[in-house]
């Protein structure tokens, strides 16, 4: 790397927001997806939008690639670092700079983390909705980037229905305010399409996210079934019969026994199949009437015990055995590959029975724990990354399971993005015609296609959309 | 004009060819009426070849949204979906509805109803307002304040975009995160980028009883406070809104309405709570709230071809922008809608019969509003405008963020200027 350019971007965030020593970089190799890994050039911290802009416009006059990273938690190689480019932190902007507890929005420097929002907001009696299992640890701006989920999005919608508005840097190091929330936007709505586009458009610095006010009552039940396909068809029929529980989320057999013989242990019953967790929120009346008219769907299919958490301690104990299960899924094998799909919700048990299938063909060891209700699977599959010939049946599954999915109306993800991990697998679900769509919005924001370059678009959908420019790509 | 239209009728045959009023232009425009996406292909790549700027519509009943299409005097054709009718998917266990552009909004609904769905944005006027045309308008409902706005809800799309392909976005799912957010980029484009040909939408659910709480206000502070104190409090009403009295009385100013809606114990929950809020207030149930409440969404002005106009602000500025409307508006007749929830209003200006809006009048009147209502944390822009207030470029307020970007994404969308340029700014 330049250093010319080394020199200039310590100028920008001080020695101690820019690590070019091996051993500093080392963690930066990967996101969460840790098969995929390339120790970055150098990794650069800047301390808000100012310095961010700064770093963005020197990258773009030394044509340096960037490649955006929040907490590294992502888990389909977003945050992967790229050749000659820089990884640019964003963890240490992490000010929550306002609460209008009025107005209900918040607006937070990007690198602030999930949980710490609701936890400053509390106060307040509000809440920031979506809530990803890494929320401990994940990025509100890597939330935006991957348009994030969460069991209670089942309820309250995914990541981009909480953005009101965003200060972005561009590829060029122009600083884009977008911050002011409006009813609805002015022009074209350069925030929505902002919201899930995995870093390849620019940096989103500042965030104004919209709060919650928390719920007066919370009712969390646990259903218990002696197989995992009637779990999916009591799914099915709670959405089918219009209830609106805030979530709706399967365990199997597998991750109960992992989650078990953790540090987590919720109280599972282990001699189940498979567990639904379900949880009702709103006004006293709206909590009871729901739960009484869930009950008798979730024995209906088999539910051969119900429980109630008595209180907020056995509340929190449910949901931290479901928050924990992957990383309780480590006792099993050294790594676990989380598969992120989605199916329409009336396919559920056939896709959960076909993804059984897929991993018992290859020798695999698949764990079941989702977000059931949005039709958003994860099968988990344990592995040990050193044993070569095991990685490349993992992957094989992972292609097989996605496969079946757009077989069945389904798509490539429900919360954590394509990345580097489907990119492939995009010309599966999309014509080049629809890719063609995505290159140019993609150009549009980044016409040197510095920004997170090899992501989720296939290279050469986009080369063929430059040379089809009539100014030859140079527009 | 009549040169286009013929050209289009050797294109498409004569069946596909009419003319559409746009009000804030001086001619009508040529119509196509393609009967199905393929016609929309054949007509986009002669378009494209000929140089003929094509403006997408639906019904046609949002024109003045946004800015008439540009360049006055240049060949502009309408292209309208609505031939394009029918509901391509609705797998009710699944909540979504996936249909054709063309498809009327209220085709829509009464399928959803029937399986106990509620169809969000409910929009007034759905008799005749096209799915596709809903979108593009970036149209919300009044049952905003529950369901959240019509961007919200759009999971997928398919459009044909300026070199006549068919992209694909999103999808018939409801967590999806597949690829960019197209979806949200197409919502409120006002045909500027593509022409929508199917969308899908993701359903609420039909609440089992309904109800409508009503109580008066006697001025703009006392509007704001009372739907402030139905926002804190548990309740969750479907809309809240308000209509000036017209005339007013001493002790009131504005008539509030609350939209409930849900399972029984709620309604019955939430009646009693708004009573205690609103006290007095008077409550309808059964066949007589659902009544009460299409009758407030369909005496919606908003739907009839009269400027007005559209005022946003934050809930705490609410009573000063409504002051501020008042004084700029006094000289003539109004009618006044509050979302005071959502701190939106809207203000029909009502001609006497016989009179015209005095254009010059508002072309300095508007930007001084608007003025005013931004030192307020307000924006304004002009609904429907007459023809020589839109000339005049002032009902629609400039892009303050993003301007380029937006010009960068159409340039490299429809680099021949396939589709009318202007809707947003001169040249956007």
């Amino acid at each position: 790397m330049d250093p010319k350019l080394i020199d200039g971007l310590r100028a920008i965030v001080g020695p101690a927001g820019l690590l070019a020593d091996d051993v500093r970089r080392k963690p930066y190799e990967s996101d969460a997806l840790a098969y995929l890994k390339r120790i970055p050039e150098l990794v650069v911290l800047p301390r808000d939008t100012r310095q961010c802009a700064a770093v963005m416009e020197l990258c773009a006059r030394h044509r340096v690639p960037v490649v955006a990273r929040g907490a590294g938690t992502g888990l389909s190689g977003g945050a992967t670092p790229v050749e000659g480019g820089i990884v640019l932190g964003l963890a240490r902007m992490r000010d929550v700079l306002a609460i209008d507890p009025e107005r209900r929005i918040a607006r937070v420097q990007a690198g602030v983390v999930n949980s710490d929002l609701s936890i400053a907001t509390a106060k307040h009696g509000l809440f920031y909705a979506p809530d990803p299992s890494s929320q401990k640890a994940c990025t509100l701006g890597g939330n935006v980037a991957e348009n994030s989920g969460g069991p209670h999005c089942f309820r309250h919608g995914s990541t981009t229905r909480h953005v009101e508005g965003l200060v972005i840097v561009t590829a060029r190091g122009d600083v884009l305010d977008l911050s002011r929330p409006r009813a609805d936007p002015l022009g074209l709505d350069l925030v929505g399409l902002f919201v899930g586009s995995e870093g390849l458009f620019g940096i989103a610095t500042e965030l104004t996210l919209r709060l919650l006010p928390i719920p007066p009552v919370t009712e969390t039940l646990l259903a218990i079934y002696t197989s995992l396909e009637a779990a999916c068809q009591a799914v099915t029929q709670v959405i089918a019969e219009g209830l609106e529980p805030s979530a709706l989320e399967i365990i199997d057999k597998l991750t109960i026994e992992a989650v078990e013989a953790s540090v987590l242990a919720a109280g599972y019953p282990q001699d189940a199949e498979a567990v639904l967790l379900v949880e009702v929120e709103g006004s006293e009346a709206e909590v009871a009437s729901q739960t009484r008219a869930l009950e008798p769907i979730l024995r209906a299919f088999g539910a051969f015990e119900l429980r109630r958490a008595r209180d907020e301690a056995e509340r929190a104990r449910l949901w931290a055995g479901r928050k924990g299960a992957f990383g309780a899924m480590g006792r099993i094998a050294p790594d676990l590959y989380v598969i992120d799909a989605v199916v329409p919700r009336t396919k559920l048990a056939a896709l959960v029975r076909a993804t059984t299938a897929i991993c018992r063909e290859r020798r695999l060891k698949l764990a079941n724990v989702f977000h059931a209700g949005d039709g958003n699977l994860h099968p988990n599959i344990s592995y040990d990354r050193r044993d070569q010939d095991e990685l490349a049946r993992v992957i094989d599954a992972g292609h097989a399971i996605l496969r079946t999915c757009i077989e069945h109306g389904g798509a490539l993800s429900g919360e954590h993005g394509i990345g580097l991990e489907k990119l492939e697998a995009m010309e599966w679900l999309f014509t080049q015609d629809d890719l063609a769509a995505m290159c140019r919005v993609k150009e549009a924001w980044d016409p040197e296609g510095r920004m997170n370059p090899g992501k989720l678009i296939p290279v050469h959908t986009c080369m063929e959309t430059r040379s089809a420019l009539p100014s030859g790509g140079r527009a | 004009m009549i040169e286009l239209a013929d050209r289009v009728r050797g294109l498409l045959g004569p069946r596909a060819v009419g003319e559409l009023e746009w009000r804030g232009r001086k001619d009508p425009l040529a119509l196509a009426l393609p009967a199905s996406v393929d016609e929309m292909q054949v007509l986009l790549r002669w378009a494209r070849a000929e140089h003929v700027s094509v403006v997408p519509v639906g019904a046609g009943s949002k024109l003045g949204w946004s800015r008439p299409p540009g360049p006055r005097g240049g060949d502009v054709l309408a292209l309208s979906t609505r031939r394009l009718q029918r509901i391509v998917e609705y797998e009710p266990g699944e909540g979504v509805i996936t249909a054709l552009a063309g498809t009327r909004m209220a085709t829509l609904r009464d399928a959803a109803r029937e399986h106990g769905h509620w169809l969000t944005p409910d929009v007034p006027a759905a008799e005749n307002a096209t799915l596709g045309g809903v979108i593009a308008a970036g149209q919300s409902g009044r049952d905003r304040l529950r369901h959240g706005p019509v961007r919200h809800h759009v999971l997928g799309v398919r459009a044909l975009m300026a070199d006549a392909t068919l992209a694909k976005s999103g999808g018939r799912l409801v967590k999806n995160v597949t690829g960019f957010d197209l979806p949200r980029l197409f919502t409120g484009s006002h045909g500027a980028l593509c022409v929508i040909v199917e969308a899908t939408l993701r359903l609420a659910v039909a609440p089992r009883v309904e109800a409508v709480v009503t109580a008066s206000a006697r001025d703009g502070a006392e509007l704001a406070a009372r739907a402030r104190a139905v926002v804190r409090s548990r309740a969750r009403p479907i809309s809240l809104h308000a209509a000036r009295l017209d005339p007013p009385t001493e002790a009131a100013q504005f008539a509030l309405f609350a939209h409930l809606g849900g399972h029984d114990e709620v309604v019955r929950d939430e009646i009693a709570l708004l009573r205690e809020l609103w006290e007095p207030a008077a409550v309808f149930e059964g066949a007589e709230a659902v009544e009460l409440a299409r009758g407030q969404r369909e005496i919606d002005f908003l739907v009839e071809p009269r400027p007005w106009l559209h005022a946003t602000t934050s809930p705490e500025s609410l009573p000063a922008v409504l002051g501020a409307l008042d004084r700029a508006t006094a000289f003539l007749p109004t009618r006044t809608l509050v979302e005071p929830a959502l701190a939106s209003v809207d203000v029909q200006l009502r001609m006497p019969d016989g009179e015209k809006l005095d254009a010059a009048r508002w072309i300095e009147l508007v930007p001084a509003l608007r003025r005013e209502l931004a030192a307020l944390g307000g924006s304004l822009t002009v609904r429907n405008p007459t023809r020589k207030l839109a000339d005049s470029g002032v009902p629609w307020p400039p892009i303050e963020h993003g301007g380029a970007l937006m010009r960068a994404l159409r340039d490299r969308l429809d680099p021949d200027s396939v589709f009318a340029r202007g809707r947003f700014e001169e040249d956007l």
